[in-house]
């Protein structure tokens, strides 16, 4: 009698998936359900790993929206330092599911700013990303200026974007104890003084979640309904733990929780697809080849071969790249600097007006 | 408003005319020029001297032991039909003061990509302002060179004009900055500010475009627009009323 897991794709058995090819080679580990168009603009934001997705899209020639750009003339090396074009938005490293919530709960006037800053040395410091400045704020009203600009830009990328990569980071969080405002890092840490009264650690379960990633579905969807999302859970593990368990341990209880969440979400959502980012980087199949000596930080040739993954079961399952190739970062970054060539082009030949303009001036 | 020449009579209470001045620049000069001779200028100076070059020319100037020099044949050429003195090198100590005017450092630049910032819901930190004003003000060699006499002379009356924003309608640009469009006065203002505390720390005093000359967000109104022959379509340079204008912010400057 026939039965389901016969006449299976190759991918289906793990002797002709996997064991029998080099990791390397390992191919279909995503079946996208949809296409990412080389026109879309594409929003990134999450944990850390998520500005190696935007950067690769962008030099791919994909739309990746920068809808927070450096100023013109920032130098390169201070734009990165003070977090621009690092995430679509100057939000820092969302790491949990209620932080990219509250986000976008405070963008779009769904929730109250409780009005928290932090102090150190007469600077200020935000709370929701107290490195984004990497000396501070001088003040409580330039630091409220900049998060105002920070919540309009994730209200235009969410608008606009035709897709919003969030790669989930972690479970674990410190929340004020009467506010409920969940903090992007342990207050004392980077910035803040802890004060175990106010502080308070929690560690999400599934269902905690689960819950706020429906609710940041369901705001997404009321505010941008053509929006698609595509999940990643970042590969990095736990830096220190809260929990009391080994940070072993607990880095494996977060990422499977997440995992799960972006499996669960998938499942019963069409527009919500999960890239497995997570999978090649930490899945023994690969030998933890991607990680560099303390076994934690991702190099380079992880990501790479991450990204040609995706780009490469784009095309398996779509073709070619379809959509007006794009120039990369849009909004900001190389689209600012080709917006100042063109002015400077329009200028005008100033040599040659200069030229005129002399001889007119001081002929004799 | 009062025209140029009612502008250009002595003001009660006007600051002392500084014994010597030199102005210093690019093409942008050559509008200084035109006021002058047209007798449009304020007095400023009891001795007035041009110094510069355009062009390539300008390029070639170097900059060593507190002088600028010419930094080959075709720059000493210039030279010496701008300056019409004899002065081939010009020191840091040769004249009371310097007006640095355009050379290079233009505020067209610097203004409407900002500006567009600002009025698109952009928010720059002081730390930002302050590292994009120095980026503009001190990747200019002029500006640089204008350091280097302040440092060099403490005391010394070093002012500098950055060429004016282009002029709207004339030439080609286009919109490239269409929010930008929208900024105010006080958003032109802020970015001074920006500017002003930076050029405070180097010595030197900046003197801004007049707000009366400005329009549409950042553009020069066309009023201003130079009309010498054949520099129509030039959207760079402006008519010797404006530099006149200019030369009366200075003169403003000097007293404080």
């Amino acid at each position: 009698m026939a039965h389901p897991y016969e006449n299976l794709p190759a991918t289906a058995y793990w002797k002709t998936g996997v064991a029998e090819k080099n990791p390397l080679q390992l191919s279909g580990l995503w079946t996208p359900k949809y296409q990412v168009p080389m026109d879309a603009p594409i929003v990134t934001a999450g944990s850390c790993f998520a500005q190696h997705i935007g950067r690769a899209l962008g030099a791919r020639g994909y739309q990746w929206f920068d809808a927070e750009p450096a100023p013109a003339w920032l130098a390169p090396e201070d734009a990165q330092a003070y977090n621009y074009g690092i995430f679509s938005f100057r939000t820092g490293n969302i790491y949990t599911a209620r932080t990219l919530l509250q986000w976008l709960r405070l963008a779009f006037d769904e929730m109250q700013d409780p009005g928290e800053w932090w102090h150190h040395k007469g600077r200020v410091y935000d709370p929701l990303r107290p490195a984004i400045e990497p000396e501070g704020f001088e003040s409580e009203a330039e630091a409220r200026a900049s998060r105002e600009a920070t919540l309009a830009a994730i209200r235009r990328a969410v608008e606009r974007a035709g897709i919003f990569v969030f790669t989930l980071g972690l479970t674990e969080s410190w929340r004020n104890a009467e506010s409920g405002l969940e903090y992007a890092m342990c207050p004392g840490t980077l910035a803040g003084t802890f004060d175990p009264e106010v502080h308070v650690f929690h560690n999400h379960r599934h269902s905690d979640v689960l819950a706020d990633m429906e609710t940041t579905l369901a705001l997404l969807k009321v505010k941008a309904p053509e929006l698609k999302v595509l999940l990643t859970v970042s590969p990095v593990p736990l830096t220190a733990t809260a929990s009391g368990d080994h940070v072993l341990t607990a880095t494996s209880y977060s990422k499977s929780v997440l995992r799960g969440v972006a499996g669960e979400l998938t499942q019963v959502h069409d527009h919500v697809d999960y890239f497995p980012s997570y999978e090649i980087i930490t899945h023994p199949v690969f030998r933890g080849m991607f990680y560099a000596p303390n076994q934690r930080s991702v190099v380079p040739e992880g990501v790479e071969v991450v990204m040609s993954k995706f780009f490469a079961d784009q095309e398996a399952a779509f073709g070619p790249a379809k959509g007006r190739r794009g120039k990369g970062a849009k909004g900001g970054g190389k689209a600012a600097r080709k917006l100042r060539t063109a002015w400077k082009e329009a200028r005008g030949d100033e040599d040659v007006k200069c030229e005129e303009e002399m001889l007119n001036a001081f002929a004799r | 408003m009062p025209s140029p020449a009612e502008r250009a009579a002595p003001l009660q209470g006007a600051p002392v005319p500084l014994p010597s001045l030199c102005i210093f620049g690019d093409s942008h000069i050559a509008s200084v020029k035109h006021a002058l001779d047209r007798g449009l200028l304020p007095h400023v100076t009891d001795h007035l001297e041009f110094w510069g070059a355009y062009g390539p020319a300008f390029r070639a100037l170097e900059f060593r032991d507190n002088t600028i020099l010419p930094g080959d044949a075709a720059a000493r050429e210039m030279v010496a039909r701008i300056n019409g003195a004899g002065r081939e090198a010009l020191g840091g100590g040769d004249f009371a003061g310097y007006l640095f005017y355009g050379a290079r450092l233009r505020m067209a630049d610097f203004m409407p990509p900002l500006l567009e910032t600002l009025c698109t819901g952009g928010h720059l930190s002081a730390a930002v302002q302050q590292k994009v004003a120095r980026r503009f003000l001190r990747g200019t060699k002029a500006y640089r060179i204008a350091c280097a006499f302040a440092r060099a002379t403490p005391g010394l009356t070093i002012a500098f004009a950055p060429a004016p924003l282009l002029t709207r309608g004339v030439g080609s640009p286009g919109r490239l900055y269409p929010g930008a469009e929208g900024a105010t006065a006080d958003q032109r203002d802020a970015i001074r500010g920006w500017l002003d505390r930076e050029a405070a720390e180097d010595g030197i005093r900046l003197l801004h475009q007049p707000e009366e000359t400005i329009t549409a967000g950042y553009w020069t109104d066309p009023a201003w627009a130079s009309d010498e022959a054949g520099q129509e379509d030039d959207p760079v340079h402006k008519n010797a009323a404006f530099a006149a204008r200019m030369v009366e912010v200075f003169r403003d400057s000097l007293a404080g």
